[in-house]
């Protein structure tokens, strides 16, 4: 296959991703425990907000493709594209995990140091 | 809702567009499902519009970022060529071809000048020859409608009048015409006053029913009605570009009353209307009035429209007598053959332009061969390299069709002008679709061959060869014969133009210089103002206020110092147009035979301000001219030596009578040589100068100033004004008027003396760059020649005598080319033959100088190469 227009190569270190964008660790903790299809992800993302959408297709998908991109996600094999209204499902890929563990560890990393401020807003 | 629904889908789908087609093709299924579902679940219009709002600017930024992402990322090291030239699109392409373009602007800028120039120039001349010969009439059924005049057969003059009221009544009654209108050029205007000189006025009066017939509106206002033929002041149509430059366009000029200085009618008009911009009819009309009754009536009517059904040959048939000329062919000029020459001349300028072009493109893809070899030899495929050439060669046409289109309205503009009335007769010519479709074919086969030049290179090009700088290796037979014919070919077609133009230059000097038989110098004329203008008063009342002025007139200006002799006529001489066919018959032929020639009227002194001796015979004393009486008496006259000729086969002309009908009857008194009345490229035919006898009045009088003295000087101006008041009438110089005569002449000459201009430089640059080229390809043989113990001087004179050997030879099929095309416009051309020898020799040499300097620098070049660093490449 050519080469992706304009891609950056694979990272194979997951260090090297990090830190991830809100959305981007938003998206992989959305799949951690099943593939999704778009609209689905976003529901996840928007649990909080009583299932309202609030993002946008446009953020959403240029989100899923950097991540494709990275190789943190990958479209899930054929077969489960089960319902193609709803469109492809996407599923997190090993990487996608580790990149996801880090990125939590280098959040708790911080929260700790917030922590020790006494910043955490649970605390006060 | 659903119908909300689909309109933001549709502008979200746009929103869209704004992402790379990649993303785009993976993503945006999904992005309109997922936008749908969203807005399925969501609540509430507000949170719609809201949703809609954030998605079609999310898709915006994001599309806008990504794009950024990926110019960022775009590979431009020469490893990934390849990858380059499949990768980047055709607006990549574009500013490739673009900037190539930039590296040598003055090539470009002589490409560009070169085209663009070159179709404007023809798209002009198409557009005047397609306006005058091709387009459909812009009148309403013009196919049906004929022009009628009284026929110039062999009548004898004296049942002419009865033939004419003959004639009349059965186009008045014939059923075969259906509608009927007149149109008479009617002179409201001192010729030489404000109205004709300033404001350029070209009057015409039209029946109530010509424009009807010629189904045409004014823009503005109204057409004639019946009533408008006796109401006072006088109504008018305006011309459109009257309206313009005198009115500013202000619609309250209509229903207006206007004073115009210099007419007749009191100098007050009423404007009931303004003619559409195209109208001018008949030959370039710009006022037009009705027909008033004084005007005289019983005319036939000039123009009719054909019944349905009948033929113009029945309508001939039935009326016998009539010259029935259908409107298209009335109109359409005699010129046509002129114009068509000046069309093939500015195609053969374009062609020529055209082959100069290619011969650059050639050298520059030539002078490319490094580039296109490191090209190919990194994996550019051949067809890519092609399509470079055809998008510069395509991005230089563009800018060129764009510099014509801009310059063809005025180079139109210019043409019309230029070219005298009798050509454009009630035609308005302007550059339309016709004529850019026209330039569009031209400019495409341009593209074509500009294109094509280096795609022979490229397609034999072989990477190890050009990269090697030896592309002698390439094709060396084909691209030396390509060479070789573009440098043949431009001379010749220059030379050709070059000498057609000298042919032309040569013939409207002859013109200019025609003997016309009298002596135009220090004489001048001034038209005396007729109507009702300046004098005031009605009928015979009037025509003696006005007899008794003219005659004041030359008593007064033949009493100032300065002026030598005075004198009178009803035309000026060489006044176009002025000179009409009169059918004369000698009543001591026992036949009486009619013969065509012309009867001008003058007054005594004639001959003497003409500065014309009396051959034989002597002019009347003013005492027999007063005895002579008006018609049917027997009038005096002088006869030309033309008409002397026709006149001594029955005896010693003077004495004899010559009539023009029964009641106009004339004894020759004396005789004149043949002089120049019109146009001088036309014989002299006879003519019958008539004796105006006192009372009556001349239209123009001429003076004959003392040799370097001015009217001004003499004090001209001063005494006309004394007798007629203001606006008084002015005078002109005859010198001026027998310029005039020759318009056409002139028109011929600058057009082609303009393409002629194009051409050389054009030419010059051409071999030049050819034989620059051509050096530039021998370096090598050369530097071996040198290196051999050539004189470099040697080389020098080999290399410019290969050039004017070559030259020689395209300048002579050239020329041969060029007295072709002399044969052809014969019927254009005064005083010389197609093969003249002065234009040949002048061509010849300008060809021949051209071929010469534009050989000099390649010369130069060629024997200062250094042998070493020539053979070390």
């Amino acid at each position: 296959m050519s080469p992706r227009r304009g891609l950056p190569r694979r990272a194979t270190d997951p260090a090297r991703l990090l830190p991830l964008t809100p959305l981007a660790f938003s998206i992989l903790l959305a799949l951690a425990d099943q593939d999704l299809h778009g609209y689905a992800i976003a529901q996840r993302i928007g649990e909080r907000d009583a299932g309202r959408i609030t993002l946008a297709p446009g953020n959403l998908y240029a989100a899923i493709d950097r991540l494709i991109d990275a190789g943190l996600v990958e479209r899930a094999r054929a077969g489960s594209v089960s319902d193609a209204r709803r469109g492809r499902q996407y599923r997190i890929t090993a990487l996608g995990r580790r990149t996801a563990a880090l990125e939590a560890a280098r959040l708790r990393a911080l929260l700790r140091t917030a922590r020790r401020l006494e910043l955490e807003p649970g605390e006060r | 809702m659903d119908g909300r629904r689909a309109f933001g889908e549709r502008l979200l789908r746009l929103a869209i567009l704004a992402h790379p087609p990649a993303f785009r093709a993976r993503y945006r299924d999904e992005m309109l499902s997922y936008y749908r579902q969203a807005c399925h679940a969501g609540e509430g219009g507000s949170w719609r519009t809201r949703f809609l709002i954030v998605s079609v600017l999310a898709a915006i930024r994001e599309g806008w970022q990504q794009r950024r992402a990926l110019r960022e990322r775009r590979p431009t090291a020469g490893a990934r060529g390849a990858a380059m030239y499949s990768i980047l699109g055709l607006p990549q392409e574009l500013r490739l071809a673009f900037r190539s373009l930039t590296t040598q602007p003055a090539l470009t800028v002589a490409i560009v000048l070169t085209i663009g120039l070159a179709v404007a120039a023809n798209t002009a001349l198409f557009s005047v020859f397609d306006g005058l010969l091709f387009r459909p009439l812009p009148y309403r059924d013009a196919e049906r409608i004929v022009h009628l005049e009284i026929a110039q057969s062999r009548r004898t003059a004296t049942t002419s009048r009865e033939a004419r009221g003959e004639a009349f009544a059965r186009v008045n009654t014939t059923s075969s015409l259906v509608e009927r209108a007149d149109i008479r050029s009617r002179s409201l205007f001192d010729r030489s006053g404000p109205a004709a000189t300033e404001w350029r006025l070209r009057p015409y009066a039209f029946s109530t029913s010509a424009f009807e017939l010629l189904g045409v509106r004014p823009s503005v206002g109204r057409a004639f009605v019946e009533a408008d033929a006796t109401s006072e002041p006088m109504p008018v149509l305006l011309g459109y570009d009257i309206w313009m430059t005198r009115f500013g366009g202000d619609p309250a000029t209509v229903g207006a009353t206007v004073r115009i200085p210099g007419t007749a009618s009191n100098e007050r008009y009423r404007v009931i209307g303004v003619m559409p911009p195209w109208f001018a009819f008949p030959g370039g009309a710009n006022f037009w009035t009705p027909i008033r009754p004084s005007y005289g009536s019983a005319d036939m009517p000039s123009y009719a429209r054909v019944a349905p059904g009948v033929t113009i040959d029945a309508l001939r048939a039935e009326l016998s007598g009539i010259a029935v000329t259908p409107l298209r062919e009335y109109v359409r000029p005699d010129g046509a053959f002129a114009l068509g020459v000046l069309l093939a001349a500015s195609g053969l300028l374009l062609l020529l332009a055209w082959v100069h072009v290619a011969g650059l493109v050639f050298a520059r893809a030539s002078g490319r061969s490094a580039e296109i070899g490191v090209r190919l030899a990194i994996g550019a495929s051949r067809l890519r390299l092609i399509r470079q050439f055809v998008l510069e060669a395509g991005t230089l046409v563009t800018i060129a069709m764009a510099l014509a289109v801009t310059l063809t309205p005025v180079l139109t503009t210019l043409i019309v002008s230029m070219l005298p009335p009798e050509i454009t007769v009630g035609q308005h010519v302007s550059p339309d679709a016709r004529a850019f479709g026209f330039a569009a074919v031209l400019s495409a086969i341009g593209l074509l061959i500009v294109a094509l030049a280096p795609v022979g290179l490229v397609r034999h090009a072989s990477p190890i060869h050009l990269l090697r700088g030896n592309s002698r290796t390439g094709s060396p037979a084909g691209r030396t014969r390509v060479r070789t014919a573009l440098f043949v070919g431009q001379l010749a077609l220059a030379a050709a133009l070059v000498y057609v133009a000298g042919l032309t230059l040569r013939s409207y000097i002859q013109i200019s210089d025609a003997p016309l038989g009298f002596d135009a110098r220090d004489l001048y004329a001034i038209q005396v103002p007729r109507g009702d203008a300046v004098i005031d008063a009605t009928g015979r009342e009037r025509l003696d206020r006005q007899q008794m002025m003219v005659a004041e007139t030359i008593a007064r200006i033949a009493e100032l110092p300065g002026v030598s002799v005075v004198s009178g006529s009803h035309d000026w001489p060489m006044e176009p147009g002025a000179l009409s066919e009169a059918v004369l018959i000698a009543e001591s032929d026992p036949a009486r035979d009619p013969f065509r020639g012309h009867s001008p009227v003058i007054a005594r002194g004639y001959p003497d301000v003409l500065g014309i001796p009396l051959v034989a015979g002597r002019e009347p004393t003013a005492v027999e001219l007063d005895t002579v009486g008006s018609p049917p008496r027997l009038q005096l006259a002088l006869a030309n030596q033309s008409l002397t000729r026709h006149l001594e086969r029955f005896g010693s002309p003077v004495g004899q009578v010559v009539a023009l009908t029964s009641a106009l009857r004339f004894q020759i008194v004396g005789i004149v040589p043949d002089i120049v009345l019109d146009r001088a490229d036309r014989p002299v035919e006879p003519t019958l100068f008539r004796y105006l006898p006192p009372p009556a009045a001349v239209g123009v009088v001429l003076a004959r100033l003392e040799p370097g003295r001015t009217p001004e000087d003499v004090g001209l101006p001063v005494v006309l004004e004394r007798i007629w008041g203001s606006p008084a009438p002015t005078s002109f110089s005859i010198t001026d008027a027998v310029r005039r005569a020759n318009v056409d002449y002139r028109a011929r000459t600058f057009i082609l003396s303009l393409i002629c201009a194009l051409s050389v430089p054009l030419t010059l640059v051409g071999v030049a760059g050819a034989l620059s080229h051509a050096t530039r390809q021998r370096t090598r043989e050369i530097a071996i020649e040198l290196a051999l113990g050539a004189e470099p001087r040697a080389v020098r004179q080999r290399v410019i005598g290969h050039a004017v050997l070559a030259a020689a030879f395209a300048i002579g099929t050239g020329v041969a080319a060029g007295i072709g095309i002399g044969r052809l416009m014969a019927a254009t051309l005064y005083g010389v033959v197609a093969a003249d020898p002065m234009s040949i020799a002048g061509t010849g040499t300008l060809m021949l100088s051209v071929a010469w300097i534009a050989a000099f620098v390649p010369a130069r070049r060629a024997s200062a190469i250094s042998p070493i660093e020539a053979l070390r490449e």
